[in-house]
């Protein structure tokens, strides 16, 4: 024999090792999406996997290299899902404050031994329904699909299309963004029967006005009833998100004013003049001269100066 | 034989193995590629380590006593590490 034989463990000492073996892409995110399914589900969380590869699997989309492992849980369950996870060495990615007060709805984690991150959801923006309802009503569909062969479950294609669609729509601006939502209207379009379920589930999701250009691209004719009020925080983020022109510093002025007043005004200090941390993971590529930081929150500053200006002005 | 709760994908002559039962302290996946693959593939609950040593020993043509001892040192490992269970009959 040329080598021994020994069960070689993807390590950490040994990702960081020149010649080390390396997960490919498409591996890690199968098993990494089916650990993280059987860690939640040990501890008796209901847990779906949403967007990436799943969406190959049920045809919604052509294959792509996905980076994330998308799950979502039932919002009460959020925190248990947290510390499950932490158990096994998941932890939060570190946010910028900006980041934290506009997005609500998910926390990212990693692992020092995994490529790939998980995004964890309590909700999905633009279904703005009641979170527990809609989780509930996403769990009651769900239905399994093979990933590498190893089975995962996932939401309806019903959902699923609409998840996607609504992903699209959160940066219509971005021409990635609206290449995604042609293909899957595309593809909802050809199938009679699927229409026919987004059209229903579009209205129990509260989802039927926020998804509105992809069911017209689609041809679907929603039915608009709604069981109960939208959710007041899903909704605000999600206009706050569609409003928005520059997008981050209105939606996290817009969050701001949901907080307390005592702590608005150094929110609003943090968000307009950020500290140097905060500002490297809000802008990756920054360079590290004072200069650099200097220019990047005097541009920051301006925006929010605008915006808020702007907003002023729309509410009078 | 292998417990229910492991998850395997093989792409290109490796096999990559999640111990879903241990997560909270295997918390990656092994990797096993050249001899351990081939002997991880083997493992079906039906052959015997014998068995095993013998095909090895004819597809790699090394002396069965090496082949043995690293099959046996092996299997082994992957009980402790709950990746096989025992089984009452020969079989691995």
């Amino acid at each position: 024999m040329g080598s021994s034989v020994c069960a070689r463990k993807y390590s950490h000492r040994m990702s960081e090792a020149i010649d080390a073996p390396r997960l490919p892409g498409s591996v890690s995110l199968a098993l990494g999406t089916v650990a993280t399914l059987a860690l939640l589900s040990s501890a008796d969380i209901r847990v779906l996997v949403i967007k990436g590869p799943a969406l190959e699997a049920q045809g919604l989309r052509a294959p792509r290299k996905s980076a994330d492992i998308d799950v979502i849980v039932a919002p009460d369950d959020f925190e248990r899902a947290l510390n499950a996870l932490g158990l096994a060495g998941w932890s939060p990615r570190s946010r910028s404050q900006v980041a934290r007060l506009v997005s609500t709805h998910s926390e990212t984690l990693i692992h020092p031994f995994w490529p790939v991150d998980v995004d964890l959801h309590s909700r999905f923006p633009g279904m703005v329904a009641d979170p527990r309802r809609v989780f509930d009503r996403l769990w009651d569909q769900r239905q399994e699909v093979a990933l590498l062969g190893l089975g995962v479950e996932t939401t309806s294609r019903a959902h699923s299309a609409l998840i996607m669609a609504l992903h699209a729509l959160r940066d219509p601006r971005s021409s990635r963004m609206r290449q995604e939502l042609e293909e899957i209207a595309s593809r909802v379009e050809a199938e009679p029967r699927l229409r026919a379920e987004i059209a229903f589930e579009a209205g129990q999701l509260g989802a039927h006005v926020t998804a509105g250009p992809f069911l017209v691209r689609a041809g679907v004719q929603a039915v608009e009833e709604l069981g109960e009020t939208p959710d007041k925080e899903a909704l605000a983020e999600w206009q706050a998100r569609s409003e928005s022109a520059a997008g981050v510093s209105s939606r996290a002025l817009q969050a701001i004013l949901s907080q307390p007043w005592h702590k608005r005004t150094l929110l609003v200090t943090r968000v307009l003049w950020p500290t140097a941390q905060d500002l490297y993971m809000d802008v990756p590529g920054l360079g590290r001269t004072r200069r650099a930081r200097l220019r990047a929150r005097i541009a920051r500053l301006g925006r929010g100066i605008r915006q808020i200006h702007a907003r002023a002005r729309g509410a009078t | 034989m292998k417990p229910a709760d492991i998850a395997v994908v093989i792409e290109d002559g490796v096999a990559y193995v999640l111990n879903l039962g241990y997560l909270e302290t295997q918390q990656s996946p092994y990797v096993f590629e050249g001899p351990s693959f081939e002997i991880w593939t083997r493992i079906d609950g039906e052959r015997s380590e014998e068995q095993i040593v013998d095909e090895l020993t004819e597809l790699y043509g090394a002396p069965r006593e090496q082949i043995a001892a690293d099959v046996h040192a092996f299997l082994t490992q992957l009980l402790e590490l709950h990746l096989i269970e025992e089984t009452p009959q020969d079989s691995v």
